[in-house]
């Protein structure tokens, strides 16, 4: 039944392809209409979670402009959606942000403890445990919470911001991280310290210029207090991620810092 | 939805037909010049073959995996569409054993299809009978292998991760080449990342064997590239833009390397 509506899809692209005259190109230009306001929602398409048309608006990118936005990302500058992605952020930079950086925090620790292990001569032991761990907390932490904030202000009903910009803020918040995760396989426990301070610091800022002014609109002063719990949290996730991918060090005795064979 | 456009079924069937066999072409030399070309062919190849199909079955012979010429229609009841073949003899009293060979003969061509594509596009009607057999197949033995490289205490963790990251990662692969805009079936595409899997499950049999690492490493590599330019194979057919392709193959990196990872840090 499910291969049915697919080739159903691809019937519809092809009728579209030698028609001219349909659907995927008379919701474009409706779609560059909504792009100038501030909340992307293409009125053609009828919401429904199982369209896949629907999502593809959201998925409307080039490579050069993914790879600039999650660069323009990691400096830490409010008015990120509207300076950076014209008004309307994308779905595909958040998701596979989030998801390179499950897989580079995967590597980056197996790659210390098997370091750790081959050094002390020890036991070796599988870290798989941690390849779990690390999809769950940063798809709790980039996914949910970014869909919690965004249903305590519709609750409130402030803000004007809908779920899409909430989960792509937080999604490339998190590039950050990516290359600080690399320069973390550096064995010295303090540098680690540091560079997760400066990420979470960077990262955080980012988070809190491109919130806060949405928090702000509202006529309720208190709502304005969500903003801290929006920083505890991701402190919160900071440590996380220090403890449990790159304590190494601080658990088991220092490894001298030496240039890395396996590198 | 678009059948309920369709005004004669059978001209309309058959050109949907015909868009789905040039869409899911894995090799596309040249996209502009050659497609016109090979679309008339197509085109009258399985408007003759649908032709002969139904009412004459005796006239075309063929069978699964061995020879495309088999004669197949394609029909469409209000959205669901049905599929009518025919091998060419009877396969009600051939032995067991004739029908298990057929099965894994037609998997056997697949592999070689996506894995050693020969030149000059092949045999696309291969890859448009998609079959899950073939990825299950790769997906448990890589799941077993990887199990019982890995710790005692830790073998099932490792075997419930491996089946569910193959499942889910495939499934999040394709639907992102389809949310880029790319035209694949969906099944068809889940089969061909099954099918590219098997370069990585032959570098976990390789690691098995062998435990230093510096053989590990440089033969996981190679194999990750392998699965990666096989499965790059089959997407260049999907007529993604230019500038987007780079979006669609990285995930498929990510997925093929967390497995090549996993290999090489056991």
């Amino acid at each position: 039944m499910s291969q049915g509506e697919y080739a159903v899809v691809d019937v519809d692209d092809e009728i579209n392809d030698q028609g001219n005259g349909l659907e995927f190109k008379t919701f474009l230009p409706t779609e560059n209409n909504s792009r100038r306001a501030t909340s992307p929602t293409p009125p053609e398409v009828p919401y429904s979670p199982f369209n896949i048309a629907y999502y593809q608006t959201y998925f409307d990118v080039d490579t050069n402009t993914v790879l600039k936005r999650v660069g323009m990302a990691m400096i830490p500058r409010p008015g990120f959606i509207t300076e950076n992605c014209d008004g309307q952020i994308d779905l595909y930079g958040p998701f596979w942000t989030l998801t390179t950086l499950i897989l580079i925090l995967y590597i980056t620790s197996t790659l210390i403890s098997s370091i750790t292990q081959y050094l002390s001569t020890s036991h070796a032991e599988s870290n798989l445990p941690l390849l779990s761990t690390s999809i769950s907390l940063i798809y709790f932490y980039g996914l949910g919470v970014p869909t919690l904030l965004w249903g305590i202000t519709r609750w409130l009903s402030v803000g004007e911001w809908s779920l899409i910009e909430s989960l792509g803020l937080y999604g490339y918040s998190m590039s950050i991280y990516i290359p600080i995760s690399l320069l973390c396989l550096i064995p010295v426990g303090i540098l680690r310290w540091v560079l997760i301070f400066a990420a979470a610091g960077s990262s955080g800022y980012f988070l809190v210029q491109n919130i806060y002014p949405v928090l702000a609109s509202a006529d309720n002063k208190m709502v304005r207090l969500l903003i801290i719990g929006v920083a505890v949290l991701h402190g919160g996730a900071a440590l996380a991620i220090k403890v449990l991918f790159f304590s190494n060090s601080s658990i088991g005795p220092d490894p001298i810092p030496i240039s890395d064979p396996m590198l | 939805m678009s059948y309920d456009r369709v005004g004669t079924p059978s001209q309309q069937l058959i050109q949907a037909d015909d868009e789905d066999l040039d869409t899911l072409s894995f090799s596309h030399p040249n996209p502009a010049g050659s497609s016109s070309t090979s679309q008339q062919q197509s085109y009258q190849n399985t408007s003759s073959s649908s032709q002969a199909g139904p009412s004459n079955p005796s006239g075309v012979s063929g069978r699964i995996g061995q020879n495309a010429q088999q004669s197949r229609t394609e029909r469409g009841w209000g959205g669901v569409k049905t599929e009518t073949r025919y091998t060419g003899e009877s396969t009600l009293d051939e032995p067991v054993t004739a029908t298990i060979m057929r099965d894994l003969n037609s998997i056997y061509a697949k592999l070689l299809q996506v894995l050693y594509p020969p030149k000059g596009g092949g045999n696309n009607q291969l890859l448009r009978d998609w079959d899950l057999w073939g990825p299950l197949v790769i997906c448990l033995t890589l799941a077993i292998i990887l199990s019982i490289d890995a710790p005692q205490e830790q073998s099932m963790q490792v075997f419930s991760l491996v089946i569910s990251l193959v499942t889910i990662g495939s499934v999040v692969v394709t639907i992102n080449s389809k949310l880029l805009g790319g035209k694949v079936s969906f099944f068809q595409s889940l089969c061909v990342l099954g099918y590219a899997l098997a370069p990585i499950l032959l570098a976990s049999i390789v690691s098995l064997l062998v435990h230093t690492l510096f053989v590990r490493i440089p033969v996981s590599l190679a194999c990750w590239a392998w699965s990666v330019w096989a499965s790059m194979n089959f997407f260049n057919g999907t007529r993604l833009q230019e500038s987007r392709t780079f979006l669609a193959v990285y995930p498929m990196c990510l997925f093929f390397f967390v497995f090549a990872w996993m290999i090489m840090i056991q």
